[in-house]
């Protein structure tokens, strides 16, 4: 018996085993530049609303879900299709016919492109936008599981365009796709009943909520359980067990189940007592914010300091500045969530901000008949020149009040002492009864 | 020039124009609705990739070797169809006038074909669609503020504005141009 041995020459490498089919499908054709599409949107996306988002952790992921469910869905469920017809359009059909795998295992390898590119694409688009939040967030920590959900969903539809495009014949098919995905999805999330909790694209935008834990794997078993019945559906038609495809069916559906159980209004968020327990600065009055803004408190200090300094130890003077949804306390003034008005934790506009702030403190709703009489415009004059005095408008904003220049000169011209005395009596006095708010 | 119309699949195309003219049509909301700009901006969204996909050709090698001059058909096969479809918008679409009315779904049927032309010559008339779906999907929602908008969200502008009306003109004259010069890349598969 004779062997024979293939001799390596010196200086020659033996040659590479050739790739995985898998390895080969993923590396060429529409997965990677789909990829980089959906990673692009949402790069671009984020980037033009990053003031929005670039604060909390709840932000960034509040804008990113409906990002990936209404923009990157409908974009990889295109590119499935697109990506689905490709064996017909280019005649591989007997091809892979000859391929010594079973008809499942081929579509497997077809579609991974389809469904694996854009779930990763979103988790890196998810992790870019996180590592941006991550030197600026006060408190917590991303939420993970629902990234991982969304992402699951962008490739369950990439899964469903690629069956589509196996069994459409028809070159209009994936931009229908996508934008009929994209219009529907839209117009879904405007309806008020808990149907909308079963998209991808649920909108919801309140940072102290947090989802309940099995929101997310739900949301994922509904999402991955349609595509993969689908897919299964089609990979075995011809099959004894196409009856395979009903599993993945029935967890969808009992994952759909219990989304419909949740209320319509919140769907499956609820508020974080954690999030919103007050952390509060030093000094009269006092300035609280809610944890999930801790690291604004210095800059909301230094914005609010000069009205502090007038009003600190007036009789009547307000006890604390309660920024954000918190428990209210009497003495407070309670002031709107302060996402809006912050660029990377600073007060993006500290002087409107004052203003806003000072406009609320002396904002008093009054009861039906209350606020008139002969009093009542110069009760409002006086308003907005104390509002004036204490915490200007910056220039351009704030209306011009011709019967307040009169308050306003008369209250400038005062010394520091009358000032005093006159704040006093106008804290003491409701906006209310216009007989009993003090002329300057 | 029947033969064109066909291996283009030119009458498929034209009948998906017109379904999108009749979706603005019959969808138009109510005036102050939050969907008022949907139609304004998706069904000249529809229009664009049906231009865009029938700019495909299975025989791309064989027309090359033929002697005739191609250019004036490439070009009339972008600005036929949108003309057409800017006509129907500009009748059929009412609306708010200065804000989403037919003058803006007409702008954007320009600029988004043009984008939709470019691709096609770029990258394949296949994926042409790609970027004014894609453009159109970010820009709906992440509406751009006033200072940055007129250049690229010009899409979202109010119809008056002239700045939009130049970007999408520009497209459209960009996009065609390249088309009618290169012709639609080439691509298998």
């Amino acid at each position: 018996m004779t062997a024979t041995a293939t001799e390596v020459r010196p200086g020659t490498t033996a040659a590479r085993p050739a790739p995985g089919p898998l390895r080969t499908e993923l590396r060429r054709g529409l997965g990677p530049w789909t990829g980089a599409a959906i990673m692009a949107t949402i790069l671009v996306t984020m980037y033009s609303k990053a003031p929005e988002w670039q604060i909390r952790w709840q932000d960034a992921e509040n804008l990113l879900h409906p990002l990936a469910g209404l923009l990157c869905g409908p974009l990889a469920m295109a590119a499935g299709c697109l990506q689905g017809g490709r064996d017909r359009r280019l005649g591989a059909g007997e091809l892979w016919a000859s391929v010594p795998r079973s008809p499942l295992r081929r579509l497997l390898v077809a579609a991974a492109p389809s469904a694996l590119w854009p779930a990763a694409a979103v988790l890196a688009g998810d992790a870019v936008v996180l590592l941006a939040v991550w030197p600026y967030a006060s408190w917590g920590r991303p939420a993970v599981a629902p990234l991982l959900a969304d992402a699951v969903a962008v490739g369950a539809m990439g899964l469903i365009g690629h069956v589509v495009g196996r069994v459409v014949r028809w070159r209009l098919m994936a931009p229908l796709l996508a934008v009929a995905g994209y219009v529907g999805f839209a117009y879904a999330d405007f309806t008020a009943s808990s149907w909308r909790w079963l998209l991808p694209s649920a909108q919801f935008s309140a940072a102290e909520y947090r989802q309940v834990w099995w929101y997310a794997p739900a949301s994922a078993a509904w999402t991955a359980g349609l595509a993969l019945a689908c897919f299964l559906a089609y990979g075995l038609r011809s099959s004894r067990k196409r009856l395979l495809a009903l599993v993945p069916l029935v967890v969808a559906v009992c994952a759909a189940a219990a989304i419909l159980r949740l209320p319509a209004d919140n769907g499956p968020w609820r508020i974080d007592p954690a999030a919103v327990r007050p952390v509060c600065a030093d000094g009269a009055p006092r300035v609280c914010v809610i944890a999930l803004d801790a690291r604004l408190l210095p800059s909301l200090v230094e914005t609010l300091e000069p009205v502090n300094e007038r009003l600190r130890g007036l009789p009547g003077a307000p006890a604390r500045w309660a920024v954000g949804r918190m428990a209210e306390q009497p003495g407070d003034v309670p002031l709107w969530d302060v996402g809006q008005d912050v660029v990377r934790n600073r007060i993006g506009d500290p002087v409107l901000y004052r203003n806003h702030a000072v406009m609320q403190l002396f904002s008093e709703e009054c009861r039906e008949g209350e606020l008139a009489g002969p009093h009542a415009e110069r009760t409002m004059d006086i308003n907005h020149a104390v509002v004036e005095w204490l915490a200007p408008s910056p220039p351009g904003y704030g209306a011009d009040v011709p019967g307040a220049r009169a308050h306003l000169d008369r209250l400038r011209a005062k010394s520091p002492a009358e000032q005093r005395a006159y704040l006093v009596r106008y804290l003491a006095a409701s906006s209310c009864r216009p007989d009993e708010v003090p002329v300057p | 020039m029947r033969l064109y119309l066909r291996s283009r699949a030119v009458p498929g195309a034209l009948v998906m124009v017109l379904a999108a003219v009749a979706a603005a049509w019959l969808l138009v909301p109510e005036e102050g609705s939050p969907h008022a700009r949907v139609p304004v901006l998706m069904a000249p969204l529809l229009v664009a990739t049906a231009i865009g996909t029938s700019l495909h050709t299975a025989s791309d090698e064989l027309d090359r070797t033929a002697v005739r001059v191609w250019w004036p058909l490439r070009l009339g096969h972008v600005l036929v169809p949108s003309a057409l479809a800017a006509c129907l918008f500009a009748l059929v679409l009412p609306g708010h006038p200065a804000e989403f009315g037919g003058s803006a779904a007409v702008r954007n049927t320009l600029g988004l074909t043009g984008l939709a032309a470019g691709a096609a010559a770029l990258t394949g008339a296949r994926t042409s669609w790609l970027p004014p779906v894609t453009y159109t999907a970010a820009v709906y929602l992440t509406p751009p503020d006033a200072t940055a908008a007129a250049w690229w969200g010009w899409a979202l502008r109010p119809a008056p504005e002239g700045a939009a009306w130049t970007v999408a003109c520009a497209l459209l004259c960009a996009g065609a141009a390249l088309f009618a010069r290169r012709g639609p890349l080439p691509v298998k598969g």
